[in-house]
């Protein structure tokens, strides 16, 4: 069998695990689930959409910078013509997208493990995420399945905020170690708990 | 009470004096409280001499209570925290601080430099450096330059790793306040009122501004109180004390240095000594204030001589009176409250007003208070040596100059707006010649101002016009009320009359720039010497430099230059005010680029294996890779030549999961690939690689790399490690701007990928073991054939593919299964004795079958000819760089080739960068090519190289000269062809 292992794998049991009693964060990483990418090719988009519509149930989403949630899903609209589709792990939602989307009019691939989706949560976590990102998290500013293309300590990456006080941020697998050690050094001054799976 | 502490009165001010707080002063503990600065500590404790100047080694003492203080720069801390040139009157005294004076030897106290520098102080006039040290020779300034900078200068750093934390951090805002004096406060407060967010920046610890000069018992800290009250209590007005907007930039952007010095952080618990913060506003508020200007006198440089408002600060929020005998001298009514405050206080105070009349009110308070009025009347010169101890006074109506003693003289100048900030996105302030000012220029939208800053109107009605006016750009246009009643403070005219300055002293410097050593002959040698532009000016006598960046000085140095020149300061121009406002620590500016965060790395899905398995890693750009392993030898020279053998023998795996992956899919895929690599695409069949290069516009080579076709319209395109971020990007140009209409989309799929080379004669053998369920017959998967497979459910790729030159195939699976596959490879290759090899033998292996590589031969300098591909173009599509390769010089016999080099000396190396000259050539100059690859070729048994030469593959079989200019080698080698093992590609075909 070949297993799955985490980029985080290394630091599993190994990091500070609560420092205070009243953590200002917690940090972990979200696996096990679909991480879909659609691109739509030039004066197709209505045929693709129409495609995923069926599998998804939903439209595609008009919005850059808030994701649409349907189901087990999460749809975000990362570019005009390219999508990210957040499942819950589903294995036939990639092959079940690949036969609705017209081979002409767009085209699906996995990124599944190719990013880490690193979690930050806690009555902190603006706190932290402000020493990091340049993006304002205000929370009238940054809604709930709000998202943006940004970078945290020059490693770029999407970062979705999934509920009220917890943010994901997708690092490229390769500079997730990375982007963790640095999320951990960041959260230092707020106190902070690991709970990675 | 602390005998020290006889200055400090027994009441008033805004210090605590239930707590008291040790500091280290140069060995001594000295006493002083919470509330206090550093610089008033010392006061309190007596100790006026608080460094040495810069030039002359006088002794200096405090001239201000701000950011704008010349002369009280002290070295604080120890060890790796020493910092020196701090302002003493902007440190918050903590417990335990730790600080000493600067520029004296063999003490500030007793300084043997000061004697050297009043007997040479003649010669040490403006550009004194430059005229007497630049000869004899070239080159000479080099000798002095160290004796130099230790006679002059400021403190010493150190060069101890700094044991503090600094971090950066991000903020947004609607309106941003530059300053929490009363027109910063009245603009938090409206604009809070408004309901929109709000920051409020405050450079001191307490906000309050010039309100916190007054008597703590005076109306002006009732309505200081009331605006703090108001103002601290809104949820959505975010305070930052103790921070310093260091400079304003595009898009309404401030970068703000928070210090946190007083909270004495810990490091080792993740507290940040400094927060540099880039805070994007939509509006801005300037509410800085003004600076007070010294007067230009003789010897104004003494210790005890003060700015008046520095004077009436230290009186009224440090408890401190700080002469008894006091001169108080002026050209504006601001100078009078200070006068006024000090005779309250018990000094005997005299007035000398530069001006023939005076506000008819202060003059009547004044004389009510038993102060000495003199109206027309200039101080000429202080007396005194290591402290003021008289003055000469010149009234007009009286032929002769009146002498008073004094151990305190408090002088304004008049006042300078504080237009730094404002001018920092290009708003040139203008020069209002009404009040002798340079005062912002016209506000664009968005930004606006209130208070000292403006030079006019009450800060308070200002204040709330311009926070009302911010909220507004913000879209928050709610009633933010009236200004209230306990704001009817009474504002006073401060601004001087334009023709103050006139320096009359003869016998003694008068001092424009403290700092620097600047005085009124030092710009007038610099006017009779041509050096009359400010820039100029500036440059040739140092004036407006330093950590102060003449703060003090510089409108008093544009005045004086514009009267010698005879003209207006606006048309003499001034200087250009820039970032940042105060000095920034390296600490600040390095945040969290230090140790292992100094830059991001980047670490293959088998990382963990690697350094659990005996691999020592290497840089490769970002990416950490396996250099060796442990099994193969203790170090890299002897490990690559066992690990290199291994695959020319046997086989061996090794992790190329760094090569970019690049997923392109669509109807036009075939097309797009046509068209960015020289060679075709469209026809290559489904199941098969091609290796393919791609041109820069210029018809350089961009990259080379294989690329395989999965289906009709999906693509696996890889490239090499030090290109991938490149290529994706310009894949994405090309699709985005030259052919938007073509059907393709990239997506980078690098991460998704884990990738590991089996090579090796026994290669195929290994591979069965592993994953038996693949067909890997030559007929199944031929040379450059590629298949995908599941394995145990999971997506496999294998593609056949050789960069050793030896049978070899790379195998891809998710990057979060890579470890897996790749223990199961190893383990089930081991009867085979397969292991890992690293990026040294790669590298190495490489060569030896002349494969050229990412940044060694792909410089983007090359062409496809210079490196023997230019069969790869194509003649019968266009591609990018097809024309352009084709100019002159791209095809000019003489370019820099690739070659193989043998090396003819058994006991000599080679090495990388060598100088390439023909065997007759003089050795000098940049030859006729270079190495660009070295390694120890174990089919050869000799070292061998390949290398760029003039003409090429013309010159086969010549002898050749390997020059190393660095460590003086001169090597033989002889020019082959750079391909060293297997031309027909027999042993990867097997």
């Amino acid at each position: 069998m070949l297993e799955s292992r985490s980029a985080l794998e290394w630091y599993r049991g190994r990091g500070v695990d609560g420092t205070e009693s009243h953590p200002g964060v917690r940090l972990g990483e979200e696996i096990s689930t679909n991480l879909l990418h659609i691109g739509v090719y030039p004066g197709a988009a209505a045929r693709a959409a129409a495609g995923a519509s069926a599998v998804l149930d939903t439209s595609l989403p008009d919005s850059p910078v808030r994701a649409a949630a349907t189901g087990n899903y999460l749809i975000l609209r990362i570019s005009p013509d390219q999508y990210w589709l957040l499942g819950d792990g589903e294995p036939t939602l990639e092959a079940r997208l690949r036969a609705a989307i017209p081979a002409d009019a767009g085209c699906v691939t996995s990124l599944e493990g190719a990013r880490t989706r690193l979690v930050a949560q806690g009555p902190r976590v603006r706190d932290l995420l402000g020493r990091l990102v340049p993006i304002d998290l205000d929370p009238t500013v940054f809604p709930v399945s709000g998202f943006a293309q940004t970078a945290i300590h020059h490693v770029a990456g999407l970062l979705l905020r999934a509920n009220e006080d917890r943010y994901e941020f997708f690092a490229p697998r390769t500079f997730a170690a990375f982007t963790w050690e640095v999320l951990l050094d960041a959260a230092r001054p707020f106190g902070f708990e690991i709970v990675l799976p | 009470m602390n005998p020290r502490e006889a200055r400090r009165r027994p009441g008033g001010g805004r210090i605590d004096r239930g707590q008291q707080l040790a500091f280290l002063f140069e060995g001594r503990e000295l006493t002083g409280y919470a509330g206090d600065t550093l610089a008033s500590a010392l006061l309190a404790n007596g100790v006026g001499l608080v460094g040495r100047s810069f030039k002359y080694h006088r002794p200096r003492g405090f001239v201000a209570a701000g950011v704008e203080e010349p002369n009280g720069l002290l070295t604080l801390g120890a060890q790796g925290r020493r910092t020196p040139n701090v302002p003493a009157t902007t440190t918050e005294l903590h417990q335990g601080l730790i600080c000493e004076r600067q520029n004296g030897w063999p003490s500030v106290e007793l300084d043997l430099m000061s004697f050297i520098g009043g007997l040479l102080a003649p010669l040490f006039e403006a550009g004194f450096y430059y005229k007497t040290f630049m000869g004899p020779r070239r080159g000479s300034w080099m000798f002095y330059e160290p004796f130099i900078r230790r006679a002059a200068g400021l403190g010493v750093a150190t060069h101890l790793p700094d044991p503090d934390r600094y971090e950066t951090a991000h903020a947004f805002t609607d309106v941003l306040i530059v300053g929490a004096g009363p027109a910063g406060l009245a603009a938090a407060r409206a604009a809070g009122r408004s309901g929109c967010r709000v920051t409020l920046v405050e450079q001191d610890f307490l906000l309050g501004g010039s309100l916190l000069s007054a008597p703590a018992d005076a109306p002006e800290e009732v309505l200081r109180r009331s605006l703090e009250v108001e103002v601290t209590s809104m949820p959505n007005v975010k305070i930052f004390r103790r921070t310093t907007v260091i400079g304003i930039y595009d898009g309404s952007t401030a970068v703000l240095v928070e210090k946190r010095d007083h909270a004495r952080p810990d490091p080792t618990k993740g507290e940040a000594r400094e927060i540099v913060i880039t805070l994007r506003a939509r509006a801005i508020v300037h509410a800085e204030g003004a600076i007070e200007r010294p007067l230009l006198f003789g010897n104004n440089d003494l210790p005890g001589i003060m700015l008046a408002s520095a004077v009436r600060a230290y009186l009224n929020r440090y408890a401190l009176l700080l002469g008894g005998r006091v001169l108080i001298a002026t050209n504006n009514d601001s100078a009078w409250t200070t006068a006024i405050d000090l005779a309250g206080s018990g000094a005997r105070v005299t007035i000398a007003d530069e001006r023939p009349l005076a506000n008819a009110s202060l003059q009547a308070v004044a004389q009510r208070a038993g102060i000495d009025v003199r109206l027309a009347t200039q101080l000429v010169r202080a007396r005194g040596g290591r402290t003021v101890q008289g003055a000469e006074l010149q009234t007009a109506s009286k032929p002769k100059a009146q002498s008073i003693d004094c151990d305190l003289i408090g002088m304004s100048g008049g006042w300078s707006p504080t237009v730094h900030l404002t001018s920092h996105t290009g708003l040139r302030p203008v020069y209002d010649s009404t009040i002798g000012a340079l005062v912002p220029g016209p506000w664009p939208d968005g930004v606006t101002g209130a208070g000292a800053v403006t030079a006019r109107g009450n800060p308070l009605v200002d204040g709330h016009a311009a926070g009302t006016a911010a909220a507004g750009w913000s879209g928050f246009s709610a009633h933010t009320g009236e200004p209230a009643r306990a704001e009817a403070v009474s504002w006073m005219e401060c601004w001087a009359e334009p023709a103050q300055n006139r320096a009359r002293a003869r016998r003694s410097k008068v001092f424009v720039d403290f700092q620097n050593d600047v005085t009124t002959r030092d710009l007038a040698l610099a006017h009779a010497e041509g050096y009359e532009s400010l820039e100029h000016l500036k440059r040739y006598t140092t004036l407006g430099m330093g950590t102060d960046q003449g703060k003090t000085s510089n409108i008093a140095a544009a005045q004086l230059m514009a009267g010698l020149r005879g003209i207006d300061l606006q048309t003499a121009g001034i200087t250009t005010y820039r970032p940042p406002y105060t000095p920034v620590s390296v600490g600040a500016l390095a945040g969290r680029h230090t140790g292992a965060h100094f830059r991001p790395t980047r670490r293959t899905p088998m990382h963990d294996w690697h350094l659990a398995n005996g691999a020592t890693m290497i840089e490769a750009g970002p990416w950490l890779r396996p250099w060796f392993y442990s099994w193969a030898g203790r170090d890299a020279a002897t490990a690559y030549v066992a690990e290199m053998q291994l695959v020319r023998t046997g086989v061996g795996i090794s992790d190329v999961s760094s090569l970019g992956k690049i997923e392109v899919q669509g109807p036009d895929a075939a097309e797009f690939l046509d068209r960015v690599y020289t060679n075709n695409f469209a026809k290559l069949p489904v199941g098969k690689a091609r290796y393919g290069v791609m041109l820069n516009d210029d018809a350089t080579v961009l990259d080379d790399g294989t690329t395989a076709r999965l289906s009709d319209s999906t693509w696996f395109m890889t490239t090499t490690t030090a290109q991938a971020g490149e290529v994706m990007s310009r894949l994405e140009f090309l699709l985005q701007t030259a052919w938007p209409n073509l059907r393709v989309h990239v997506v980078s799929v690098t991460d998704r990928w884990a990738g590991m080379s089996v090579a090796g004669p026994k290669s195929r053998e290994a591979l069965l073991l592993a994953l038996p369920e693949i067909d890997l017959s030559n007929q199944a998967l031929p040379h450059m054939g590629v298949r995908q497979h599941e394995v145990d459910g999971i997506p496999v790729r294998v593609a056949r593919l050789s960069f050793s030159g030896e049978l070899a195939y790379e195998v891809y699976v998710p990057a979060d299964r890579g470890t897996a596959m790749w223990e199961r490879l190893l383990e089930r290759g081991s009867p085979l004795g397969m292991k890992p090899y690293g990026l040294e033998a790669l590298a190495s292996l490489r060569i030896e079958k002349g494969h050229v590589a990412g940044s060694l031969e792909l410089d983007h300098r090359t062409t496809l000819d210079d490196l023997g591909l230019g069969k790869l173009a194509s003649q019968t599509k266009a591609f990018v760089g097809c024309e352009l390769r084709q100019r002159h010089d791209l095809q000019a016999p003489d370019r820099w080739s690739l070659v193989g080099l043998e090396c003819l000396e058994p006991d000599a190396k080679l090495r990388g960068g060598a100088i390439l000259f023909a065997k007759e050539d003089p050795i000098e100059g940049h030859g006729r090519g270079y190495i660009t690859s070295v390694t120890w070729s174990t089919v050869l048994q000799k070292t061998i190289a390949l290398a760029l030469y003039s003409g090429g593959l013309r010159h086969e079989g010549q002898e050749i000269v390997c020059a190393y200019p660095l460590r003086n080698e001169q090597t033989r080698a002889r020019i082959v062809s750079p391909v060293f093992i297997d031309p027909t590609g027999e042993r990867m075909r097997a």
